[in-house]
C-alpha cells in the first residue's frame, strides 16, 4: 500500500469513527426507558393519592376491609424498588446521584408511611370495635342497673360518659382526654355501687371499651394526620422534577450531538458531491484528451506511413544498388574467371575447375609457357575474399603472366617469389598478404622445378 | 478512488440502524411480572376469591414437585408437604410440626392455602413475600435443616429438574429460581368458590339461615374488623389479647409468644401477630400460633374474650362456627 493510500484509509476510518460516535451519542436517550420511568413516577403519585383516599374511607367506615390499603402499599414499595433499579442509563452520573439521593429520601418517608399504616390498620380496627360495642354494652348496663339501683349517681355518670365519649371521638382534644380519663377511673372505683357480680363484670367490660376508645381515638386521629401529612407526594414530585431536569439535559446533549452529526454529514455529502463533480470534470477532460489523442494518433500514423514509404523507397534503392553491385561483382567475377588461362592441349594438357567463394575470391592460378619447354604454373591465395583480394590476386597473376618483374629470372621459383614478396609488401596492400605456390615444368627433362 | 464510496454507504447504514432501532423498540416484550390479583369488589367487608388466577402453569407444576420433594431437606426425610399437607387443609393438624430428626417447631404450622393473599408471611410477618418465606423452612434446623448450596447441589444432580428448570429459567437451578417456582405454586393454592363466596356473588340461597346469622354475628360482634378482605384476615397485625391478657391466662410464655416483637424489637409489638386468614379454617385445626385451641369453637370463644371483650354464648359460638365452615373452598375443582 502506498503512503497516500494509507493516509486516505486512515482519514476515512477516522471520519467513520467520529460519525459512529456522534450517532451513538445522539441516540443515547432511550425513549422507551424514559416512558416507562415517567409512567412509574406518575403511578407512584397516583397510588399514593388512592392510598390516602382509602385511608380516609376506612376512617369514615366507607371502606370496610384493608385489602386496597395493602395492595396500594405493596405497589408503592414495588414501584419504588423498580424505579430505583431502572433509572435510565442516559441520565448522567450527576443525575443518577441526585435521583438516588431523592429516592433515599423517598424511601425514608415511604417506610414511615408503611409503619404508620400498619399501626393505623390495627388501631382503627380496635377503635371501631369498641365504638360499636361500647354504646350497646353501656346502655345495657345502665338500663339493667337503672331499673333497681337506689343510688342513680353511677348510672347517670355512665350515661354521661357514653354521651361525652361519643362526642369526644368527633373532636379529640387534650383537655377532654384528661377529664374523661378521670371519669372512667372514678366509675371504676365505684364499681361496688353495682349490685351483682354479673353487673360488675359487665361494667368492667364497658369501662375497658371506654378506655380503649379514649386511648385509641387520639392515636388513630394522629395516625391519620401523620399519614396524610407525610411528604410522600412532595418527595415523589421532587423526584419527578429532578428526573425531568436531567432528562432534558440528556435530551439537549443528544440534540447537540445530533446537530453536529447532521452538520458533519451535510459537510461530508457536499464534499462527496464536490468530488463527484470533480470526477465528472476529470472524465470530461479525459474525453477531450482522448479525442485529441486520436487525432494525434492519426497524424502520427500518417507521419509514420510517410516514413515507411520513404524507407521502402530507400530500401528499394538499396536493393537496386545491391543488385547493381552484385551485377558488377558478377562482372568482376566473370572478368576474373576470364583471365584464367584456357586449358592447354598438346603435349601438356591442363584441366581445372574454379569455384570461388562469394563470387569473388582472392584465389587464382595460372600457367603459361616461358618457352617451348618450360611451363610456369602457380597457385595463389590472397588472404580474405571479395573485390580487394580478387584485385590483388588478379594483379599478381597479371605480373606473372606478363613477366613484368624486372631483373627476375622466371625460371627460378625462389627468385620469382622473392620478387613478388618485394613488389607486394603487406603494408602497402591494406595489410593483405598472400601465399603462393610457383613451379616450372621442364617438358624436355620431364621434371618440375 | 473507490474509497469514497464507503462514506455514503456508511451514512446509509446509520439511517438504517436508526430505523431498525425504532422498529426493535416497538417489539420489546413487556417484562413478565406477577399480575396483581384483581378482586371484583362486592359491598361486603369480605371479598370473594377470583375463580381463576392466571399463572405460569409449567412453573406451578415444577413448584408442586419441589413442594413435595423431601430432597429439599438435609436428610431427605421431610418435604414442605410434610407440614403443609394439601390433603389436610395445608396443615399437619399437629400443635407444633415435626421437622428433620424429629425436632419440634415453636409455633403451629399455618396453612399454605391462600397464603398468596397474605400481606406478609409467618405469624410474626417476618417474611415480606412468599419468595422470602421459603428461606425460612429451608434453613431452619427444626424444619428442613438444609441450606441453599446443598439444595441446589442436590437438585442439580437430578436430570429431570435440570431440564425443567432450564426450560423455565435462563439461570437454571438457582436459589431464586427454586423460590420462584415454589412461590408460583403457592399462588396457585387459592381455594375459590367456597359456599360463602357463592353467597357473596349473589346466591342468597346457598347459605342456611344459621350460617347467615353466624355471618351477621361475625360482623356485628367485630370479628370482621380484623378478619376481613379477600382472605378474611392476612392483611394486618394485631395484638393477641387486646381485651385481656391471653398469655397470662394460658401460662408459660415462650419466645414465640412475643410475636412481632421478635422482628421489630418495638415494645408496641409485644404479642402482636398477623391476623390469620380464616379461609378453610374448619380444616386447619389446631388453632392459633401456639396451636392451643383444638376445636374451632374454642378458638372462637377465645377470640370473643380476648379480642372483643365479649363473652360469647355457646349458641353464638355455634352460629359463628357454622358460618366459618362455609369458608371452605375448592382446590383444583374439588372441595378441600
Ligand atoms: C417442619 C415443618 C415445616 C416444613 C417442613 C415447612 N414448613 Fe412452612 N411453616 C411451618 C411453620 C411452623 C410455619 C409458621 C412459622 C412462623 O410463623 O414462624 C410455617 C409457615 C409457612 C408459611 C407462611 C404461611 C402464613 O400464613 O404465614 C408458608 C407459605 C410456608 N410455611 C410454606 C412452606 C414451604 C414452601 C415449605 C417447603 C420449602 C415449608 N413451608 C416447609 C412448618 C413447616
Ligand atoms: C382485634 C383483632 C381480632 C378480632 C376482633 C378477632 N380476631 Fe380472630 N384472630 C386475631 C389474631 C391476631 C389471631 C391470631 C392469634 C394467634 O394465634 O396468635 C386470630 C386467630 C383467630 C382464629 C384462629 C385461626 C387459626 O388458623 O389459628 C380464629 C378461628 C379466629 N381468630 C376467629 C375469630 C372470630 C370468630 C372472631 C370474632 C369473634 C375474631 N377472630 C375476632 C385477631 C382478631
Amino acid at each position: 500500500m502506498s503512503a497516500a493510500r494509507m493516509r486516505y484509509s486512515m482519514i476515512i476510518s477516522g471520519v467513520v469513527l467520529i460519525l459512529t460516535l456522534l450517532f451513538v451519542k445522539s441516540r443515547v436517550v432511550d425513549f422507551t426507558a424514559h416512558e416507562r420511568f415517567t409512567r412509574d413516577l406518575r403511578r407512584l403519585q397516583e397510588v399514593d393519592t388512592t392510598l390516602n383516599q382509602d385511608i380516609l374511607k376506612v376512617r369514615d367506615g366507607l371502606l370496610t376491609y384493608y385489602d386496597t390499603l395493602v395492595t396500594a402499599s405493596a405497589e408503592l414499595n414495588g414501584l419504588y424498588h423498580h424505579i430505583r433499579r431502572s433509572i435510565p442509563s442516559f441520565i448522567g452520573a450527576q443525575g443518577q446521584q441526585d435521583i438516588t439521593r431523592l429516592l433515599d429520601a423517598y424511601a425514608e418517608v415511604l417506610a414511615s408511611k408503611a409503619r404508620a399504616l400498619e399501626r393505623f390498620k390495627s388501631d382503627n380496627a380496635i377503635l371501631k370495635n369498641s365504638l360499636q360495642y361500647f354504646p350497646l354494652v353501656a346502655t345495657e348496663v345502665a338500663e339493667e342497673a337503672g331499673g333497681h339501683l337506689l343510688e342513680q349517681g353511677p348510672v347517670t355518670e355512665l350515661k354521661n360518659l357514653l354521651r361525652d365519649l361519643l362526642v369526644y371521638t368527633l373532636l379529640v382534644r387534650e383537655d377532654l382526654t384528661l377529664q374523661l380519663q378521670a371519669r372512667i377511673d372514678s366509675l371504676s372505683h365505684n364499681r361496688d355501687a353495682f349490685a351483682s357480680a354479673v353487673e360488675r363484670s359487665k361494667l368492667d367490660t364497658v369501662l375497658a371499651h371506654a378506655q380503649t376508645i379514649l386511648t385509641y381515638a387520639p392515636r388513630v386521629n394522629s395516625l391519620i394526620a401523620e399519614l396524610l401529612a407525610l411528604p410522600l407526594a412532595q418527595r415523589s414530585a421532587a423526584l419527578h422534577m429532578a428526573y425531568n431536569r436531567h432528562y432534558e439535559r440528556a435530551l439537549r446533549t443528544a440534540d447537540n450531538y445530533r446537530l453536529v452529526l447532521y452538520l458533519l454529514s451535510v459537510a461530508l455529502l457536499s464534499y462527496i458531491a464536490y468530488i463527484i463533480v470533480r470526477l465528472r470534470q476529470a472524465t470530461q477532460a479525459l474525453n477531450t484528451a482522448n479525442e485529441h489523442l486520436e487525432e494525434r494518433v492519426r497524424e502520427r500514423t500518417a507521419a509514420l506511413q510517410k516514413t515507411t514509404e520513404q524507407l521502402d523507397q530507400r530500401n528499394q534503392m538499396l536493393v537496386e544498388q545491391q543488385q547493381r553491385l552484385r551485377a558488377e561483382l558478377a562482372d568482376a567475377a566473370a572478368y576474373v574467371t576470364s583471365r584464367l588461362p584456357l586449358p592447354l592441349t598438346g603435349d601438356v594438357k591442363t584441366a581445372w575447375q574454379y569455384i570461388p567463394s562469394e563470387q569473388l575470391g582472392g584465389d587464382a592460378f595460372g600457367y603459361h609457357w616461358l618457352d617451348e619447354d618450360h611451363l610456369a604454373m602457380y597457385l595463389l591465395d590472397v588472404c580474405g575474399h571479395g573485390v580487394r583480394a580478387a584485385l590483388l590476386s588478379l594483379s599478381i597473376a597479371n605480373v606473372l603472366r606478363s613477366q613484368s618483374l624486372p631483373g627476375t629470372n622466371f625460371y627460378e621459383p625462389a627468385a620469382v617469389l622473392q620478387a613478388l614478396n618485394n613488389t607486394f609488401p603487406m603494408e602497402q596492400h591494406y595489410n593483405m598478404f598472400f601465399t603462393m605456390w610457383y613451379g616450372i615444368y621442364d617438358k624436355r627433362h620431364r621434371r618440375i622445378v | 478512488m473507490k474509497w469514497w464510496y464507503i462514506l455514503p454507504v456508511f451514512l446509509l447504514c446509520l439511517v438504517a440502524i436508526g430505523l431498525w432501532q425504532r422498529l426493535q423498540r416497538a417489539e420489546q416484550p413487556a417484562p413478565e411480572s406477577v399480575a396483581p390479583v384483581v378482586v371484583n369488589p362486592v359491598n361486603e367487608p369480605i371479598q370473594a376469591i377470583p375463580l381463576q388466577i392466571a399463572l405460569n402453569e409449567t412453573k406451578v407444576k415444577l413448584g408442586e414437585k419441589l413442594f413435595h420433594d423431601p430432597r429439599l431437606s438435609h436428610d431427605n426425610s421431610v418435604a414442605c408437604a410434610s407440614c403443609h399437607n394439601l390433603q389436610t387443609g395445608g396443615t399437619d393438624h399437629r400443635q407444633r410440626p415435626i421437622g428433620i430428626n424429629g425436632a419440634e417447631g415453636f409455633v403451629n404450622a399455618p396453612t399454605v392455602f391462600n397464603s398468596g393473599f397474605n400481606f406478609r408471611q409467618f405469624w410474626d410477618g417476618r417474611a415480606e413475600t412468599l419468595e422470602d418465606q421459603i428461606n425460612g423452612p429451608i434453613q431452619a434446623p427444626h424444619e428442613l435443616g438444609s441450606n441453599w448450596q446443598e439444595v441446589t447441589a442436590k437438585l442439580t444432580a437430578v436430570p429431570d429438574y435440570v431440564a425443567e428448570f432450564a426450560a423455565l429459567y435462563p439461570d437454571g437451578i438457582q436459589p431464586h429460581t427454586i423460590r420462584d417456582a415454589i412461590a408460583t405454586f403457592e399462588r396457585s393454592l387459592y381455594t375459590s368458590n367456597a359456599r360463602f363466596d357463592q353467597f357473596l356473588r349473589g346466591d342468597g340461597e346457598v347459605l342456611t339461615e344459621a350460617e347467615k346469622a353466624g355471618y351477621h354475628l361475625f360482623k356485628t360482634y367485630g370479628c370482621i374488623r380484623c378478619h376481613q378482605g379477600v382472605n378474611i384476615g392476612g392483611n394486618m397485625f394485631q395484638t393477641f389479647g387486646i381485651m385481656g391478657n391471653y398469655f397470662a391466662d394460658r401460662g408459660t410464655e415462650t419466645q414465640a409468644d412475643m410475636g412481632r416483637f421478635n422482628v421489630t424489637g418495638d415494645a408496641q409489638d409485644r404479642h402482636v401477630f398477623k391476623v390469620p386468614s380464616l379461609r378453610n379454617v374448619a380444616l386447619t385445626l389446631p388453632y392459633f400460633h401456639d396451636g392451643s385451641a383444638a376445636r374451632l369453637e374454642d378458638a372462637v370463644t377465645i377470640m370473643g374474650t380476648y379480642q372483643l371483650g365479649r363473652r360469647l354464648a355457646p349458641n353464638e359460638v355455634d352460629l359463628i362456627v357454622q358460618f366459618l365452615r362455609t369458608l371452605t373452598g375448592t382446590y383444583k375443582g374439588k372441595p378441600l
